[in-house]
């Protein structure tokens, strides 16, 4: 058990207690306030007291007070506090008729009744009364209970919910700096370099183009120049096909929109053909039940699971699975990157894959990373309703 | 007396004022071509799908996708051909449509030349189905895959049936008999696993070839 539930046991159980010692007290002190106010105070007092008839009230409520202070150490020794409800009803009735037995038995012997048969019939309605203070006791500790449970549930959401914005933020910056990075370095020097080729190309033509000069352009300048243009055209569309696409990918993976199977098919068109690619999607429509910050989630898991397979597994296979699993819980989305290659060495650090297993943990999902024959395999998982995950 | 020629109307989706403006012109100049344009889907979701020919739609627009809106008419007229645009090859995306019949893609790049485009309303019209050349020969066959075990000759008869070509034409580009063709286009669908039920294998085959070409 731990400190938190020994501190919770330890408050139930005092809430408990001070629940039947008020309420028996409340019961003692009205039963004999009781009693004077109908019977009147010689008749309570049958003579034990004659000079000081307020003794025997005195008496009376003490021996009440006795019976709670019974009931309640019972109700520690039956441990009723922890109780199941069809247990706690049981032990309640035994500890009650303990309580009203001893009661009843005092009071015999202090003299407040000389026969037996009276004394019984008073722990007959006695009992109940002790079954009913410590079923109210019971209640208030329920009660505390689920406001305990609720308020815990609050705290764990609103923790949940902070570490889910810290991680997106900070997944959000490693992003954009992925991508300053990318636009400052790779596409600016590109550009820089197609710019200088281009003014280049123009400097060229005007020189061969000055009338008069002996370097006039010939037929195999003209095709030389085309070549170069060519070369310059191709340079911009890789970077429109290669370079921005990885950079728009970076920043929301191609076709999210639209589902976990186009967007996991856009993620494998970019896998070189080179590499043999087995995509198997269990027959799961588009779009489908996750929304899209989980299916993100799934995406970059996927990202990652291929990116190291190519970069560090060597992979000479690669196979995407996604299915739909039905569990106690709910349908469960599992996506996962196997690649035949190299074996990782073990034990192995995730990495950056930490950040994305934290944040799938968030939302009741989880990410493995284990070696696997002559490869790997990196599973993710995520619940299609993540709002009713435990 | 002779019947007019059948005018072709085509609805042309396109976000980027510049780029819509200019199929606008190159189209509408063309004779038998009408016209209509549109800026997003909210705005096409409007038009008559029975009173057109062609979809031209652009892949990224603002408020959806080429794909979706052209699911969308076809629905509305199953004999609608649709033709996706797109700067990136995001071919592949055909592959989420169940029927591809009568569904083609073309790079922006091919769109911006009259001869490419008009070959590509004719041939969207006609009924057929088809992707870029520069994409399709831009592609090579996954390692691994059904394409792979293709002959280069095989191969080259599947590139020219993505392209939307027929037997006699593929003949007729690649200098060689038409039985031959029909030859190369039986292996390759043998190569592929299609059998007689198979259908519409000609549509197949180009699934297959964006399935396995990357």
């Amino acid at each position: 058990m731990s400190l938190s539930q020994r501190q919770e046991h330890h408050a139930d159980r005092t809430l408990f207690l001070t629940s039947v010692a008020l309420i028996g007290s409340v019961f003692a002190i009205g039963v004999t306030a009781q009693s004077v106010v109908v019977l009147g105070i010689d008749a309570v007092s049958p003579g034990t007291h004659e000079l000081a008839p307020g003794i025997d009230v005195i008496v009376r409520i003490s021996v009440n007070l006795a019976s709670v202070a019974i009931l309640a150490l019972c109700s520690v020794w039956l441990r009723l506090c922890i109780r199941t409800l069809g247990k706690f009803f049981a032990l309640s009735v035994i500890a009650s008729s303990i309580a009203a037995v001893i009661r009843s038995l005092l009071q015999l012997v202090i003299g407040i009744y000389d026969d037996p048969v009276t004394a019984a019939s008073d722990a007959l309605i006695t009992a109940p009364v002790c079954v009913v203070v410590l079923v109210i006791a019971h209640v208030l500790v329920t009660l505390n209970r689920k406001a305990r449970a609720a308020e815990q549930a609050h705290q764990q959401a609103a923790m949940r919910a902070a570490e889910a914005l810290s991680s997106l933020q900070q997944e959000e910056l490693r992003v954009r700096r992925e991508v300053a990075d990318a636009l400052h370095g790779t596409m600016q020097q590109r550009l820089v370099f197609l710019s200088a080729e281009l003014e280049s190309i123009g400097s060229e033509i005007v020189k061969l183009a000055e009338p008069g000069a002996e370097s006039a352009l010939k037929p195999s300048d003209a095709v030389a120049l085309e070549s170069r243009i060519h070369d310059v055209r191709s340079g911009l569309n890789s970077m429109r096909e290669q370079d921005l696409r990885t950079l728009s990918a970076a920043l929301y993976p191609e076709a999210l929109d639209r589902g976990l199977v186009p967007a996991i098919r856009a993620l494998t068109a970019r896998i070189p053909a080179s590499i043999p690619v087995e995509l198997l999607t269990d027959d799961i429509s588009s779009p489908d039940g996750l929304d899209t910050g989980s299916r993100l989630l799934l995406i970059r898991a996927a990202e990652e699971g291929v990116t190291n397979a190519l970069r560090h597994g060597r992979a000479v296979s690669i196979s995407l699975e996604l299915t739909r699993d039905i569990e106690p819980d709910g349908p469960v989305y599992r996506l996962s990157v196997r690649h035949r290659g190299v074996r990782p060495e073990e034990p192995i650090v995730l990495s950056g894959l930490a950040r994305l297993k934290r944040r799938l943990i968030d939302l009741g999902g989880d990410l493995l990373f284990a070696a696997e024959g002559d490869g790997a395999r990196l599973s993710a998982w995520v619940p299609e309703d993540h709002e009713r995950k435990p | 007396m002779q019947a007019p020629p059948r005018v072709l109307r085509i609805g042309v989706v396109e976000d980027q004022p510049l780029f819509r403006e200019m199929l606008q012109h190159l189209l509408g100049s063309v004779p038998g071509f009408r016209v209509c344009t549109a800026h997003g889907v909210s705005e096409a979701s409007a038009w008559n799908a029975q009173e057109l020919d062609v979809a031209l739609l652009d892949f990224e627009l603002p408020d959806g996708t080429g794909l979706e809106l052209g699911r969308q008419l076809r629905q509305a007229n199953p004999q609608l051909g649709v033709v996706l645009l797109s700067a990136v090859d995001r071919a592949s995306s055909l592959l989420e449509i169940d029927n591809q019949d009568r569904w083609s893609y073309l790079s922006k790049t091919s769109a911006t030349s009259t001869a490419d485009l008009v070959r590509t309303i004719r041939l969207a019209a006609s009924g057929g189905s088809f992707i870029d050349p520069n994409i399709v020969a831009r592609r090579t066959p996954r390692a691994g895959s059904p394409l792979a075990v293709l002959s280069a000759r095989q191969y080259s008869v599947l590139m020219l049936i993505a392209e939307g070509l027929t037997n006699q034409t593929i003949a007729a580009r690649l200098g060689i008999a038409p039985n031959s063709v029909n030859n190369h286009v039986n292996a390759v669908y043998a190569a592929l696993g299609f059998n007689n039920t198979t259908h519409n294998p000609r549509v197949s085959a180009v699934r297959a070839f964006l399935k396995d070409s990357a």
